[in-house]
């Protein structure tokens, strides 16, 4: 039997101090109670850096909120960050609604432009009401029905460094948009995007690690099955392929590729929902929608 | 290696890709627990939206200074052009996450980021973002470096830290 002291949920003192709790025949704990107390003193300190105002939030709401206060070029800096993440659920919606290329392009821009720089639309939202991904829907159907105002971007937006749509003609609506509702292509979209960037941070990660066999086994040995369909060679003929020793070692860099997929789905969730609480259920609704073929 | 791109998939595989995040082979680490910490570590020190994600506090949305490619979370505790108010950032933005993380894993990783960041400021910029003792932090900074699955990339950085640290506690 061990009596090992275990963080309690608020952590080191962030919350409270650690508390002892009895378990038996536990592990030895990851990090130990002699740091924890230290931690605890620590994560209990004013920092003597930016004041003793601790509190950081990271969402793409602070991130919309925040750009009242600041300048012009600071406003453009924010609508260039949202319109780089979000234009192509918000595009391929206003497809799936009937506009035309152009036409959904200027709504596209028309509309990040409203939020940022306007901020109507954000001031008659709640960010404590939740999830970026609702609010940027709810508030893309609040400005159609009030599109007039686009008739006003050019007074509101400055000419030099405006993000290009161009790229929207090369993409375009993906082959199954035809089959789905607006709101099912928006949620499409938004999933699509988020994969994209998270396959392309995990991949670049690898590359400047100087771990391109890692990727080429998980891309082929995890990713291939799910995006071409088919199985898996099989690790034996991977690691020929790939020149690795053995089975054991493969899968081990496979877990390695995998725990860093995993920590970049969180990194780009986390910003779009409340709190790190709310990562997991933001990606299984993501996944339920778009399971049950209805994704909207 | 070319990019990926998921447009064009039938949403069941967008879903499958999804729960790639749950994937049980990644788990809570029961069995090995420090190969786990590890492993999460050397993710999140891979990660380059982590210091985006902080860099937005102070302005910085793109997290790289003059606009350069991304740079990782690794590169930007162990590079010296880091600034003292990403590296500011940084701790805050560990400090916020340990409040919430669930797993012991996690709590390590991101335990091991805050005196990350803090032994940067300290052997970097000779500034201590924290107003735990030099004693303290000698003892905290110690007790992380004898864990087996402190990533290689830190080492080098706490230890340092720790003799800056043995240095002006006398």
């Amino acid at each position: 039997m061990l009596l090992v002291q275990r963080p309690s949920r608020g952590l080191h003192g962030l919350k409270g101090t650690p508390k002892a709790e009895l378990c038996v025949g536990d592990p030895k704990p990851i990090l130990d109670t002699n740091l924890l107390r230290s931690l605890s003193m620590a994560f209990r300190d004013q920092t003597t850096m930016g004041g003793n105002q601790c509190v950081f939030t990271t969402t793409h709401w602070s991130v919309v909120l925040d750009a009242g206060a600041g300048d012009a070029a600071r406003r453009q800096e924010v609508l260039n960050y949202l319109l780089e993440r979000y234009w192509k659920p918000v595009y391929c919606y206003l497809r799936r609604k009937g506009y035309s290329n152009d036409m959904a392009k200027d709504l596209t821009q028309d509309f990040f432009e409203e939020i940022v720089l306007s901020r109507h639309l954000i001031r008659r939202a709640d960010p404590r009401r939740g999830r970026f991904r609702t609010f940027l829907l709810s508030a893309l159907n609040n400005y159609l029905v009030s599109r007039y105002r686009a008739a006003t971007r050019k007074k509101r937006c400055p000419a030099q460094g405006q993000f290009s749509l161009e790229r929207l003609e090369e993409d375009g609506l993906p082959p199954q948009a035809e089959a789905m509702e607006p709101q099912e292509m928006f949620t499409y979209m938004w999933a699509s995007a988020l994969l994209d960037g998270i396959l392309a941070e995990v991949r670049q990660g690898c590359v400047r690690d100087d771990m391109q066999v890692h990727w080429e086994l998980f891309h082929v040995h995890v990713l291939e099955p799910i995006m071409k369909g088919g199985s898996s060679p099989g690790l034996a003929q991977l690691c020929r392929r790939l020149g690795v020793p053995d089975e054991a070692k493969a899968a081990n860099m496979i877990v390695t590729v995998k725990r860093r997929f995993q920590v970049a789905v969180r990194q780009a969730v986390l910003p779009q929902v409340d709190s790190e609480d709310e990562v997991d259920d933001e990606i299984r609704e993501l996944m339920k929608i778009l399971s049950r073929g209805r994704a909207g | 290696m070319d990019k990926d791109t998921t447009i064009g998939l039938t949403a069941e595989k967008l879903a499958q890709l999804l729960a790639l995040h749950f994937d049980p082979e990644l788990g809570t680490g029961q069995d090995d627990r420090s190969e786990t910490a590890g492993q999460l570590l050397e993710a999140y020190l891979a990660n380059t939206s982590i210091v985006a994600a902080a860099g937005q506090g102070s302005g910085n949305l793109a997290g790289a200074p003059g606009g350069g490619p991304p740079r990782s979370l690794g590169e930007v505790l162990t590079d010296p052009r880091s600034s003292l108010e990403t590296l500011t950032e940084i701790k805050r933005y560990a400090k916020k996450r340990a409040a919430q993380q669930a797993s012991e894993a996690e709590q390590a990783v991101v335990t091991t980021i805050y005196f990350a960041a803090v032994a940067s400021g300290l052997v970097v910029h000779q500034r201590k973002l924290t107003t735990t003792s030099y004693e303290d932090l000698y003892a905290s900074l110690s007790e992380l470096l004898e864990k087996p699955w402190m990533s290689p990339k830190l080492r080098g950085l706490l230890e340092n830290a720790r003799r800056v640290c043995r240095a002006r506690s006398s």
